[in-house]
C-alpha cells in the first residue's frame, strides 16, 4: 500500500530513485541539490538499496561515471544544479549520443554571475539541444512520479532524461507526497534490459563513439532525433500505464480550466500554482474565460498536442522564468514556432518574470492577464517585476 | 527530404573471406555508435613509450633499517589475511627471536614508516611481539655433516646457532659462565620466561649449549664463530671473515644489532662450509617513498597503544600497514585501468602489454608503490 509522506522535492527524488532500484549513483554536491544525493548516500550505506554510490571530484566526472555505468547496462542516476549542470555539458552530449538512458534530477537554479542559489530555468534550458529529454515539475508529487516515468521511457527509447524542479520552492519545501511500495513500482518499472548494442562486454571489446567520417556521422544524429520522435508515442503509452498502476494522470502538459478558455496562460514549474490561483480568482470574480496550460515535457517537444489545445484560442500569454539572451523567453519562442504552421493562430505574448528566484505572486499574474487583455499587436519581450 | 541517390557507405571486411559491411539505409547502421566487430585487432600497446611493471622485489622504508631486514609489509599482509602462523614464519626467516626483539628492539623500522605522513607509524614491534609469542618453531635443515662451534651464548651466538641449525650444520655453543645469555637477564622489558622460551627453541632445533666452558677445545670443528657483545676489531663488519678462513667473528653492543651481525656471519660460515664464495646478502633495494604511496586510498586510523596485543588488535594494526611495495591483490590497478589491460591471474594483476598504452594510471592508483613505470627505450 502506498502512503502519504510530507517531504521535500529533493527527498521525493531520492525516494523515487530508491524505488526505481537504481544501481549506480554518482554525484557531486551543489546547493540546492545536495539533499537528493545525501539521502541516497544514506540509503545506500544502510544497505536498503543495492547500489554503488560513486563520489567524484566534479559534475563532469559524475556524469562520466553515470555514462560508464549505464554503458555496462546498469541503471544510473545523478543530480545537479546550475553551474554543476553547465560543467556537465560535454558529458550531456555524450550520454545522449551514446544513447544511454540515464535519469538526472536538475534543480533549477540561476546561473552566475552574479552568484545566486535561487530558482530560474536558464540552467536546464541551456541544455535543450544536447539530446536529453526534459520534464518540468510543479509539485513534489510530480517530482516523484517523473523519475519513475523517466526511467520507463528513457530505457525504451535509449535517451537520457532530465527531470527539473525549482530551487527551494520545490527542492526545500515539504508537502504531502504519495510514496509507493517497492512492489507497486516494480510492477510498473521492470529491471533495465540494455539489449545487444548497449552493453559493454570486456571479453568482446568494441569501439564506442569512435571517429566517424562525414559519410556516416549524419545517420547517427538522425537516429537521435528519430528516438525523440518515438519518445512522444512512448510517453503517451507510459502515461496511461502509470495511471493504471498508480492512479495519477500525467501528460505532456496539464490543462487547467481550459475547456471554454478564450485566453490561455502558458506556464511551467512551481509558479504554475500562482497562475492557477490567479486564474481561478479572475474566473470567479470577473467571469473571465481564462485557462492555464502548464508545460511539462519540453524535449521531445509535443508539437501536435500543443497545437491541438492552443490553436483555437483568442490570446495566449507565455510566462518565462528564464531569458534566452538576445532573443526572448525560451518557452515563448518555442510555443510561437510550434503554432506557426497553423492557418489561424492566436497572438502570443511573452512575459519574463521571477528571474533569480524573485518572488512571483498571484497579483503579478493578474497584472499579466490584464496586460494581455489590453494588447492586440504581438511585441518583443514584456518585462514583469524588474525595476524599469 | 531524404536522399536515396547517395552511394552506400562500404567498409572492406576485416578478415579475408568475410563480406564487406555495406550501409545503404539509416536502418543498416546500429542504433548506437558502436563498431560491429571486435576491436581486439587494435593492439594499442604499440602506442606505449613507457611500460608499467608490476614488481615483486620492492620493500617499505621499514625493511632497510631493520638489522635483520625482516620483510615487514609481507608479514603484515599475512596478518591481515589472518594467516598468523605463516606471518610468524616470514619473521623467523630473518629474525629467530621475535618474542625478544618484539620487546627490546629500539624499532628503527617504525621511524621511517610511510604511515607517519598520514597519522602515526604502524606499531610494528608490537605486532612482531604478538606473532613471536605464538611460539611457532621451525624444523632444522637436512644434516650437512659439518660441525660449527659458537663461542659465546649471548643473543648473537644464539641467533647464529639458530640459523646454522636451519641450514643443517651441527652446532655447539660454548658459554664460559654458568648462565646462558647473561647479558639480557634482569631487564625490566624482557621477562625471564620469554628469554628461557627462546633459548629452549634453539635447543629444540638441535643446538647443544655447554656452560662453564671457559677454554673449550675447538680443534674438532669445521668452523668457529665468535659471538661478541661488541663490534669485533679484527673481522670484516659485513661478513665476519677474519684472517683465519675457519674463524668468523660477529657482535655489537646493541643486542638486536648484534643479532643482525651474527646472522650475516652465520651466512658466511654456511657459504664457507658448503664451498661457496663468501658474499654478503644484498641490501634490500626499491624502497617505496611517500611520493609513491597513494594516501587517498587510506582512511585515518589511530595507532594501537597496547603493546601486548590481542589477535583483533594485531589484525587491526596490520590493516594500518600500507603494505608498501608488497602487492596484496587489492585490485585497484584492475579497477582503474581505463583500457582493461590489467588481467587478473591467480589473484594477482598481470599487465597485458598487447593493449596497455602506458598511461600510468595503475602506477598512480596503486596505493603501495608496487608498480613502476619504466621507459620502453633503453
Amino acid at each position: 500500500m502506498s502512503f502519504k509522506k510530507v517531504t521535500t522535492g529533493n527527498h521525493a527524488v531520492s525516494y523515487a530513485v530508491w524505488s526505481s532500484r537504481v544501481q549506480i549513483i554518482s554525484a557531486y554536491p551543489i546547493t540546492p541539490q545536495t539533499q537528493i544525493v545525501e539521502l541516497l548516500s544514506e540509503i545506500v550505506a544502510e544497505g536498503k538499496l543495492q547500489a554503488k554510490f560513486i563520489t567524484v571530484e566534479s559534475e563532469h566526472s559524475a556524469m562520466a561515471a553515470c555514462i560508464g555505468a549505464s554503458a555496462t547496462g546498469a541503471r544510473a542516476f545523478t543530480a545537479t544544479s546550475a553551474q554543476g549542470l553547465a560543467l556537465m555539458h560535454e558529458m550531456l552530449h555524450w550520454a545522449a549520443g551514446a544513447r544511454l538512458p540515464i535519469v538526472m534530477a536538475n534543480v533549477n537554479r540561476a546561473m552566475a554571475p552574479p552568484w545566486s542559489v535561487w530558482t530560474d530555468q536558464n540552467d536546464s534550458l541551456s541544455q535543450l539541444t544536447t539530446g536529453w529529454m526534459q520534464i518540468y515539475n510543479e509539485s513534489n508529487q510530480e517530482v516523484y512520479d517523473s523519475v519513475i516515468i523517466g526511467y520507463k521511457v528513457a530505457e525504451q527509447v535509449h535517451l537520457p532524461l532530465m527531470t527539473v524542479l525549482d530551487a527551494f520552492i520545490l527542492s526545500h519545501t515539504s508537502e504531502p507526497v504519495e510514496i509507493h511500495t517497492q512492489e507497486e513500482v516494480d510492477e510498473y518499472l521492470p529491471p533495465y534490459d540494455p539489449g545487444e548494442y548497449y552493453t559493454i562486454k570486456t571479453e568482446d571489446p568494441r569501439g564506442y563513439g569512435l571517429l566517424t567520417m562525414p559519410s556516416d556521422y549524419y545517420e547517427f544524429r538522425y537516429k537521435v532525433q528519430r528516438a525523440h520522435e518515438r519518445a512522444i508515442e512512448v510517453f503517451k503509452k507510459e502515461f496511461k500505464n502509470f495511471e493504471e498502476v498508480f492512479g495519477r494522470k500525467h501528460w505532456f502538459f496539464e490543462e487547467f480550466m481550459m475547456d471554454d478558455a478564450d485566453y490561455v496562460i502558458v506556464t511551467s514549474g512551481s509558479l504554475s500554482s500562482d497562475v492557477k490561483y490567479a486564474v481561478a480568482k479572475l474566473r470567479k470574480e470577473k467571469g473571465l474565460k481564462v485557462g492555464v496550460l502548464k508545460m511539462r515535457v519540453v524535449r521531445p517537444y509535443p508539437f501536435e498536442e500543443v497545437r491541438k489545445v492552443l490553436g483555437d484560442r483568442k490570446k495566449i500569454a507565455v510566462i518565462d522564468r528564464n531569458i534566452g539572451f538576445g532573443y526572448h523567453g525560451v518557452f515563448y519562442e518555442e510555443l510561437k514556432s510550434a503554432l506557426y504552421p497553423l492557418e489561424k493562430r492566436p497572438p502570443v505574448f511573452g512575459y519574463i518574470i521571477g528571474i533569480g528566484g524573485r518572488d512571483v505572486t498571484p497579483a503579478d499574474i493578474e497584472d499579466i492577464i490584464d496586460d494581455m487583455l489590453k494588447r492586440d499587436e504581438m511585441t518583443e519581450i514584456i518585462w514583469k517585476g524588474v525595476r524599469l | 527530404m531524404a536522399d536515396n541517390k547517395l552511394p552506400p557507405s562500404v567498409y572492406p571486411p576485416d578478415e579475408e573471406g568475410k563480406e564487406p559491411l555495406v550501409f545503404k539505409h539509416v536502418d543498416d547502421y546500429p542504433e548506437v555508435p558502436v563498431t560491429l566487430t571486435t576491436m581486439k585487432f587494435n593492439k594499442t600497446g604499440a602506442w606505449r613509450n613507457v611500460r608499467p611493471v608490476i614488481t615483486d622485489h620492492k620493500v617499505g622504508p621499514c625493511v632497510g633499517p631493520c638489522p635483520m631486514w625482516v620483510l615487514i609489509p609481507k608479514f603484515m599482509d599475512l596478518v591481515v589475511q589472518e594467516r598468523l602462523e605463516d606471518a610468524a614464519r616470514v619473521i623467523l626467516e630473518r629474525n629467530p627471536f621475535p618474542s625478544i626483539t618484539g620487546r627490546i628492539c629500539p624499532a628503527p623500522c617504525e621511524k621511517p614508516c610511510n604511515r607517519r605522513k598520514l597519522d602515526e607509524p604502524v606499531a610494528i614491534r608490537s605486532v612482531e611481539r604478538f606473532l613471536g609469542d605464538l611460539g611457532v618453531i621451525e624444523e632444522p635443515g637436512e644434516p650437512t655433516g659439518k660441525k660449527v662451534a659458537i663461542v659465546g651464548s649471548n643473543i648473537a651466538g644464539l641467533a647464529a646457532a639458530y640459523y646454522l641449525r636451519r641450514w643443517g650444520h651441527e652446532v655447539t655453543v660454548f658459554e664460559s659462565g654458568n648462565v646462558i645469555c647473561e647479558h639480557l637477564r634482569g631487564r625490566e622489558d624482557l621477562p625471564e620466561e620469554v628469554l628461557e622460551r627462546e633459548i629452549e627453541k634453539v635447543k629444540t632445533m638441535g643446538a647443544e649449549i655447554i656452560t662453564n666452558a671457559a677454554d673449550p677445545d675447538l680443534s674438532g670443528f669445521d668452523a668457529v664463530l665468535y659471538a661478541m657483545t661488541e663490534v669485533p676489531k679484527d673481522a670484516d663488519k659485513t661478513t665476519g671473515v677474519t684472517d683465519d678462513p675457519r674463524i668468523f667473528k660477529a657482535g655489537h653492543t646493541e643486542p638486536v644489532r648484534s643479532m643482525g651481525a651474527a646472522k650475516k656471519a652465520a651466512l658466511s660460515v654456511h657459504q664457507y662450509l658448503t664451498g661457496q664464495e663468501i658474499k654478503p646478502e644484498p641490501r634490500p633495494s626499491g624502497v617505496v617513498t611517500p611520493s609513491q604511496v597513494n594516501y587517498f586510498h587510506f582512511p585515518l586510523a589511530s595507532r594501537t597503544k597496547n603493546e601486548d596485543m590481542s589477535k583483533e588488535e594485531a589484525i587491526y594494526e596490520a590493516n594500518r600497514c600500507f603494505s608498501c611495495g608488497n602487492c596484496n591483490s587489492c585490485g585497484n590497478c584492475w579497477v582503474y585501468c581505463p583500457d582493461n589491460a590489467i588481467q587478473w591471474v591467480n589473484d594477482l594483476p598481470v599487465v597485458n602489454y598487447d593493449y596497455c598504452k602506458g598511461c600510468g594510471v595503475c602506477v598512480v592508483e596503486c596505493p603501495r608503490g608496487v608498480i613502476d613505470l619504466e621507459p620502453e627505450w633503453k
